[in-house]
This record gives structure tokens, C-alpha cells and sequence, in this order.
């Protein structure tokens, strides 16, 4: 018996962009219902909900390219559908059909918490980059430091070093780090990643 | 005018097919669509249940008939979800609001109310019952698997310009049109 092999959708998204058109339907049935239910946790109403979802599908799809991978393409979609929601409510809310400071408070919140994950996936993958082309040294600090959450006594043991030795060491990986980061936001990721080669 | 092409249903029945069908059929007649089911207090059935499944009806229908590959974009569609017994509710929705064509689901319809609206001249299309679709699996065969699935379909009371619009193509209208009027 033929069994088909469900796709990712990361390889449905390589696909769509190489003009396999037919995996267009594909990422549209498996993420309509999601992007309804997600729509209709903002706006409450499922008949407004049915829609939004497919403008706010339909809106990604002509923007796919410029997805860029740093996060999954379902919290790339889901930002896209939570934004698409936000703007509706805000119509909705201009043109007097339900206005309430409420309404309006969580319009806001929402926009916060919006560009909140976005700024914080972009940040997040442009450091997690930055941090892997660091000398291994550099590197191993700060991973044991800021994401396994190691005390500096707890770093002097492992690497015996001094206490001032790890502070500077740590200081000055930061500072490594800084800098690149910096020309990364300003100038270009690529061009921050051929400082550190 | 626009034409309001009216689809009723209900979520104990797989309605995906009748669903896409009729979506497809007034996005060719540039039309409307209104759909219509009752949400019965006692059955425990709520209002989101019946988005939830509309949800999933929508997804088939835009995957299966080609939408986004031919980039055209699903038709909207006019809910109308009321409370009540379904069929009661239903004649009474359709005596004020006649649609220019009813859908009919024969397996949700008893055929004394299906014969009641083609004696009255309203125009009709029948669906068949659709258990389990086979989804075509070529590109060429799913975009013309609305215009293949009409040979099942029953027809009443239709105008022939119902033909001339629904298709682009004038030799599969041609067919088309020469086997219903057999």
C-alpha cells in the first residue's frame, strides 16, 4: 500500500517558492483551523474569526518570501494572524461597532505583546548566531553563564579559574559579543559573522 | 443583482464535499454564498463546534479544487447558524429569504421536502450522498472535479445561461450542456 509521506513544512514552504503551487493547499488545510482558533481567541467571534483567518492566511502566503526561518513558520504565521486581528479590532473599534476601553486595552496589549515576540525571536536568533561563531572558549562561558545559568563559583570550579579570571573572562566575551551585535543590527548579520571568522 | 447561492448542512454529517462544491459554485456564478445549519440546544452542539467544522470544510475545499494554485481567492460566504430543529427552521429561513439556487444534501433532506421545492420552481441542485471522497490526485483531474462531479447532481428548474457561466471552457460546456438536456 502507497503511503504518503507528510511533508514538513519547512520543505512545503522550499516547494511553494520553487512554484510547486499545490503545496499552497497543502500549508493552507493544515494551519486554517489553527489560525481560526487563534483569531477567534482575540476577537471572541467566530463569524469574524472565520474570516480574518483567511485574509490573515491568504496575507502570509503573498508575503512567504520573505519568512526568513528564524523561527517556525507557525510562529511566523500566528504573529502575522495576531497582527491581521489587532487591525481589525482597531477598525472595528474606529468605526464606534464596539467601542470600549477594554476593547481598546487589550488592542494595545496585544499589539505590545506582538512586536514583543517578534523583536524577542529576531534577537534570540541573530545572538544564538553571533554566539555560535565566537572562539570555543568564549563560547562555552557564555552558554554555561547565561543559558545553563551557572554561578560565577560554580564556573571557577569547573574551568579553575580565579573569581576575577571568570569575571574577566565573561566581561570581556560580553564585550565581544556587544560589538558584533551592534554592526549586526546596523549593518547586516553577514557582515557581523565575517568579523568573527 | 448577485445570486445567492444557498448550501444548508449539518455537522453529523460529513458536508466537506457539499461544502467545496457549492463554495466552487457560486465563486463561477460570482455569487453568493449562504450557508445555513441550526444549532440545537439539547444535542449539546455549540456554535464553535459548527465553525470548527466549517473550518475544516473550508481547508478541504481550498486545498482539493485549486484554489491558491490557480491564484484565485475563496469565495466568502454568509453565515447564518440559528437555533432551533433543523428542518423547521430551515423551511421557514427559505420561505423569507428565497435563494436564487438551493444546494440540497439528499441525505440530510427527506425527499418529500426535496419534491416540494422543485414543484414550487425553485431552482435545485440535488447533491448526492458523498461518503469518503476520492480526491483526485493529478493537478489537472482536481481542477475539473467540480465540473466532473455535476453528472451526479441533480439538476431542477436551473436556467441554461446556469451552464454558460459556471464554465470557461465551451467545449466542456458543449458536453455539459448536451447531457442535460438528454
Amino acid at each position: 500500500m502507497k503511503t504518503e509521506v507528510r511533508k514538513s513544512d519547512e520543505e512545503l514552504i522550499t516547494a511553494i517558492l520553487a512554484n510547486d503551487t499545490d503545496a499552497l493547499g497543502e500549508l493552507y488545510n493544515r494551519y486554517y483551523k489553527k489560525v481560526f482558533q487563534k483569531c477567534l481567541s482575540l476577537v471572541k467571534d467566530p463569524d469574524e474569526a472565520f474570516d480574518l483567518a483567511q485574509e490573515a492566511l491568504l496575507k502570509a502566503f503573498d508575503h512567504l518570501k520573505n519568512f526568513r526561518k528564524d523561527s517556525s513558520f507557525s510562529t511566523w504565521l500566528y504573529i502575522i494572524a495576531h497582527r491581521h486581528c489587532l487591525l481589525a479590532l482597531r477598525k472595528k473599534n474606529k468605526n464606534g461597532v464596539q467601542s470600549t476601553e477594554a476593547l481598546d486595552e487589550e488592542a494595545d496589549r496585544l499589539a505590545e505583546n506582538t512586536d514583543e515576540v517578534e523583536h524577542r525571536i529576531e534577537s534570540e536568533a541573530i545572538m544564538f548566531s553571533l554566539i555560535n561563531q565566537l572562539p570555543e572558549a568564549d563560547k562555552e562561558l557564555l552558554f554555561l553563564k547565561y543559558r545553563e545559568g551557572e554561578s560565577i563559583e560554580a564556573l571557577q570550579q569547573k574551568l579553575q579559574l580565579s573569581t576575577s579570571a571568570i569575571k574577566m573572562r565573561l566581561k570581556r566575551s560580553k564585550e565581544k559579543l556587544n560589538n558584533v551585535y551592534v554592526v549586526a543590527l546596523s549593518v547586516g548579520l553577514a557582515e557581523a559573522l565575517a568579523m568573527l571568522a | 443583482m448577485t445570486k445567492t447561492i444557498l448550501y444548508p448542512f449539518r455537522i453529523d454529517h460529513d458536508f466537506r464535499m457539499g461544502y467545496a462544491w457549492s463554495a466552487e459554485l457560486a465563486r463561477r456564478l460570482r455569487g453568493r454564498l449562504s450557508l445555513f445549519t441550526t444549532v440545537a440546544e439539547s444535542s449539546g452542539e455549540s456554535l464553535e463546534e459548527v465553525y470548527h467544522a466549517l473550518a475544516d470544510a473550508q481547508g478541504f475545499y481550498v486545498k482539493n479544487f485549486q484554489l491558491l494554485q490557480l491564484r484565485l481567492k475563496p469565495v466568502r460566504s454568509e453565515r447564518n447558524f440559528l437555533k432551533g430543529d433543523f428542518l423547521p427552521t430551515f423551511r421557514d429561513f427559505v420561505s423569507r429569504d428565497l435563494p436564487h439556487i438551493l444546494v440540497l444534501p439528499s441525505p440530510i433532506f427527506p425527499s418529500d421536502v426535496i419534491k416540494e421545492y422543485i414543484a414550487a420552481g425553485q431552482p435545485l441542485a440535488v447533491l448526492p450522498s458523498i461518503q469518503n471522497p476520492e480526491i483526485p490526485t493529478t493537478r489537472r483531474d482536481r481542477s475539473q472535479w467540480f465540473i466532473g462531479m455535476l453528472k451526479d447532481v441533480a439538476l431542477y428548474n436551473v436556467p441554461a445561461s446556469f451552464f454558460v457561466t459556471i464554465s470557461e471552457d465551451q467545449g466542456l460546456f458543449n458536453s455539459i450542456a448536451a447531457f442535460f438536456r438528454k
